[in-house]
């Protein structure tokens, strides 16, 4: 049995971590609020952006844009992860890194010539570590994603989008993202967000909100919103509206994507540092019992000597 | 909608990163991409693209306020008005009174 001093060091330092792990869960669980309200205030804009795309494709015949369609035979995919910038997670990269590789995998077994676009530290250093070829790699603020890196982001995959076979485009764009379902669950999700897939359905209801990204493979559009009149005033032109709005849509579909995945990182942040305060705890409480085992032990065995030592002057004096 | 002329319209301005201001306006004056354009109660449904420079909304109470946007559009149908921005770069040069 190791010795009181180990054990009373090993105690200290289980507790300090401990200390550690409690904080950093009380942390994860401010930023949540604060992850919260960014998606709050989010919301009303591509709920804007929404109903523009909508009131669009309700009051245009044909959509001919090249975010809506786009050249089939060309292989090249972009597929973007994201990932978290720090570890301390749980599986949250893990897992969204399981679900790339085996979304490119798939990809490569169509024929398709995959590239990868990374956000996150964690992400990054996974594909850098392993020689792995990425695009573009983005970093910083992934447990609170602002406007600015989801414009940097979407401006970058609409450009690699919009240019041309020849010159190194892509023919789609898939998404790999962490969906917050509630504090408990998330799910990593892949997202076909281009080409857009526009939906005119005039008798569906709701089915999805807006802010939670389409489950399944493919994104059809959302829901419609029905009371669109036929008068409608496209100002200067429907399809420089059109040229506007989409990107714009774009950008902020990629900004639910990375919020809802903030969520989900801070979530799981949550949850992995809870379960590490437990396990200090329960390890601390099985130290504590060791070193009280050992302390009885020496008491006893210092006991029996001086009993032994106390029996033998006994028997001399006799 | 048709029939009685409404005197006030909902108004929603609304940028990237968070809502800006909203409620019930008389008129408001966004920077279209051909020119300033006027919205009153009742317009017809429009969507049009707006330049940077200053949408100026006159509330019911007779307040005004403007506020200086750039790139986005405003949305106008079923008596609201959506001005959605990707830049929300402070107060107008009106002033705000309201």
């Amino acid at each position: 049995m190791a010795s009181q001093l180990a054990f009373k060091s090993r105690i200290a330092s289980t507790s300090a971590l401990e200390k550690i792990f409690n904080a950093q869960e009380m942390i994860a669980s401010s930023h949540i609020a604060k992850a919260r309200t960014v998606a709050m205030d989010a919301k009303p804009y591509s709920d804007a952006i929404f109903d523009a795309v909508q009131a669009l494709v309700a009051h245009t015949d044909d959509i001919r844009h090249p975010i809506v369609r786009k050249n089939e035979k060309n292989p090249r995919v972009a597929v973007l992860a994201l990932t978290a910038d720090r570890g301390m997670a749980g599986a949250y990269t893990s897992s969204v890194i399981r679900e790339t590789e085996s979304l490119l995998e798939r990809l490569d077994q169509q024929g398709r010539k995959p590239e990868l676009f990374v956000y996150g530290r964690r992400g990054i250093s996974y594909y850098k570590y392993r020689n792995r070829d990425i695009a573009r790699t983005w970093e910083g603020e992934s447990d609170r994603p602002g406007v600015e890196v989801a414009r940097e982001i979407s401006d970058a995959l609409l450009e690699t989008y919009m240019t041309p076979a020849e010159k190194g485009g892509v023919a789609e764009l898939y998404i790999v993202f962490t969906e917050f379902i509630n504090m408990v669950v998330q799910k990593v999700r892949v997202l076909r967000m281009l080409p857009l897939e526009l939906v005119r359905n005039d008798e569906e209801g709701p089915e999805q909100a807006v802010d939670s990204p389409v489950p399944g493979e493919q994104d059809t559009g959302g829901e419609p919103d029905s009371h669109y009149a036929a008068l409608y005033d496209f100002e200067p032109s429907p399809q420089k509206v059109l040229d506007a709005v989409l990107p714009k849509y774009i950008q902020s579909r990629i900004h639910e994507c990375l919020l809802t995945s903030a969520a989900s990182e801070t979530a799981s942040r949550q949850n992995a540092m809870h379960t590490a305060t437990d396990n200090a705890r329960s390890l601390i409480d099985d130290l504590t019992r060791k070193l009280n085992a050992s302390r009885q032990a020496s008491i006893t065995q210092e006991l029996t000597e001086i009993v032994g030592s106390a029996d033998a002057l006994n028997k001399e004096e006799e | 909608m048709a029939g009685t002329a409404k005197t006030s319209m909902q108004v929603t301005i609304v940028s990237a990163a968070k809502p800006v201001w909203s409620g019930q306006a008389r008129s408001v004056t966004v920077p279209a991409t051909m020119g300033s354009m006027g919205i009153m109660p009742d317009h017809e449904p429009v969507l049009a693209l707006l330049k940077e420079g200053d949408v100026s909304v006159q509330a019911l109470d007779g307040g005004k306020q403007s506020f200086h946007v750039d790139n986005g559009f405003a949305s106008f149908d079923t008596n609201k008005l959506t001005v959605a921005v990707v830049h929300y770069l402070g107060d107008g040069q009106d002033g705000n009174q309201g």
